[in-house]
């Protein structure tokens, strides 16, 4: 038998640990992971409005197949032309080929004073300890005026700062000091959710729930003395408690050639293949690069299928699909499902969509450790739930 | 400081892609600087004209082409 062709994974997230459960069988595959823990970042959320640590991390190895080699080290520098993976201690290794797949980096600096604010109000974008502090925020703050405002739209999790505000309201709300809060969600977009099809749908729940809604609000300077953020447009807002959602840059990691990677550090890569620029060897998957419409588990995770059938010469493409369960607090959710064709269905808030998120996320380590199980299972879900198919269901 | 112009191609991206789009150029735009957008989502004429009324800046030119609905902006309110 010839020998197997390697195969090196630079990060061990949703799309890294998904590809290469999907490819030990073919290849000799080797996963490069700066943490030996893999993080579910929804979790964040549970964090900083429930104080629920349950589905944060798991051990990286044991989610893992058997035969995937792990190394737990940065990567350093990655060159494309002479198929060559550097780590930190200049250790090199070499592959036939190479998924890219780290993730993004967190900078709040990105937004002047934005340090100093995460210090005090913490956020649900960076760690879980900047999450717990929302956590204490939200249980102790009595009155005034709490405010989530999105400095960068291209952050992760496109649902999130929506699912912050309800979900701040509904702890407002249980604990009987709503009334005395005025809650503000500043957008960058001309209306509460960019895509206008969805916003129909959520538009009405932060209504109903008296959350004021600042749209073209880009979040840009904050006075952290004074209490004020100064959007990019050119407006103020003041504030008694803010979350501001943090700058997202792409991974710390040096690639050759200089354009395999755009002004903001995010790699180039096809959004229908993954493949960065000419390079039939190389792809990027996932939250660090271009191709990621929308930077979710979701997206990562049918990147990786479409590249593990690629590299195996199919010719898989992708969708675009995205399947981003929304909790909209009081066990009420919906989920955002678009593709490349199709905008946002106008998927209604039930407790039904709170049941699959919460399942989702409970069966999220199994679903990472066993794609043979889980692969026919979601072919099937996402089939059933094209937007193309939802549309003519919700209109 | 020299004023620079720049084009942001956001064709093919639907809404608010080419909002979003804008927003990042405007970040590092100064007064002076001309964007001009280009866009292919049909909502992108109402939310344009909505973000200049919202910001102050000077729409220079809005037109339509076979291909694309061009929009020339004069960053004149960057505080």
């Amino acid at each position: 038998m010839a020998e197997k062709k390697k195969f090196l994974i630079v990060g061990g997230g949703a799309g890294g640990a998904i590809l290469a459960n999907s490819l030990v069988k073919d290849f000799d595959v080797t996963v490069i992971n700066d943490s030996p823990y893999h993080y579910y970042w929804p979790q964040l959320l549970q964090i900083a409005f429930r104080n629920d640590y349950s589905n944060l991390y798991r051990s990286l190895s044991s989610l893992l197949v058997k035969g995937v080699n792990l190394v737990i080290d940065r990567v350093k520098k990655v060159d494309l032309q002479d198929r060559i993976v550097t780590l930190s201690n200049n250790k090199t290794i070499n592959y036939d080929y190479v998924a890219i797949a780290p993730g993004v980096t967190i900078e709040h600096k990105g937004i002047d004073g934005n340090e100093k604010l995460v210090e005090q109000y913490g956020d649900f974008h960076s760690t879980p300890q900047n999450a717990s502090k929302v956590f204490d925020v939200v249980s102790n703050m009595k009155k005034g005026t709490f405010v989530i405002a999105v400095g960068d739209p291209y952050h992760r999790c496109p649902p999130s700062p929506y699912e912050g505000i309800l979900l701040a309201d509904e702890v407002f709300r249980l604990r009987g000091v709503r009334n005395d809060i005025n809650m503000i969600l500043a957008v960058p977009y001309p209306r509460a959710y960019p895509a206008e099809t969805f916003n129909e749908v959520l538009e009405p729940i932060l209504k109903e729930r008296g959350i004021n809604v600042m749209t073209f609000f880009t979040a840009d300077k904050i006075d952290t003395e004074n209490k004020k953020i100064t959007s990019l447009e050119g407006e103020e807002l003041s504030y008694d408690a803010a979350i501001v959602v943090p700058v997202h840059k792409g991974p710390k990691i040096e690639i050759k050639p200089d354009d395999a990677i755009n002004q903001d550090g995010f790699i180039n890569a096809d959004k229908f293949t993954n493949q960065i620029l000419k390079y039939d060897d190389a792809f990027a998957i996932g939250d660090a690069s271009t191709s990621a419409n929308a930077k979710t588990g979701v997206t990562a995770h049918l990147q990786a299928k479409v590249v593990s059938k690629r590299v195996l010469g199919l010719d898989a493409r992708n969708t675009g699909r995205t399947n981003c369960p929304t909790e909209l607090g009081f066990e009420k959710g919906t989920f955002v499902i678009s593709d490349y064709n199709h905008p946002a269905a106008k998927v209604p808030a039930n407790t039904i969509n709170f049941i699959m998120k919460r399942l989702f996320a409970d069966a999220y380590w199994d679903i990472i450790r066993h794609p043979e199980f889980w692969d026919p299972i979601f072919d099937v879900y996402f089939e059933n739930t094209q937007p193309e198919v939802l549309w003519k269901l919700f209109r | 400081m020299s004023e620079a112009k720049k084009v942001v191609d956001a064709r093919g991206l639907s809404c608010p892609g080419p909002i979003t789009n804008l927003t990042k150029a405007y970040r590092d735009a100064k007064n002076g600087d001309v964007l001009e957008i280009w866009a292919t989502d049909p909502g992108f004429k109402s939310d344009i004209k909505a973000w200049i009324e919202r910001t102050k800046n000077e729409l220079v030119e809005l037109r339509e082409e076979k291909d694309k609905i061009i929009a020339i902006i004069k960053i004149t309110a960057k505080k």
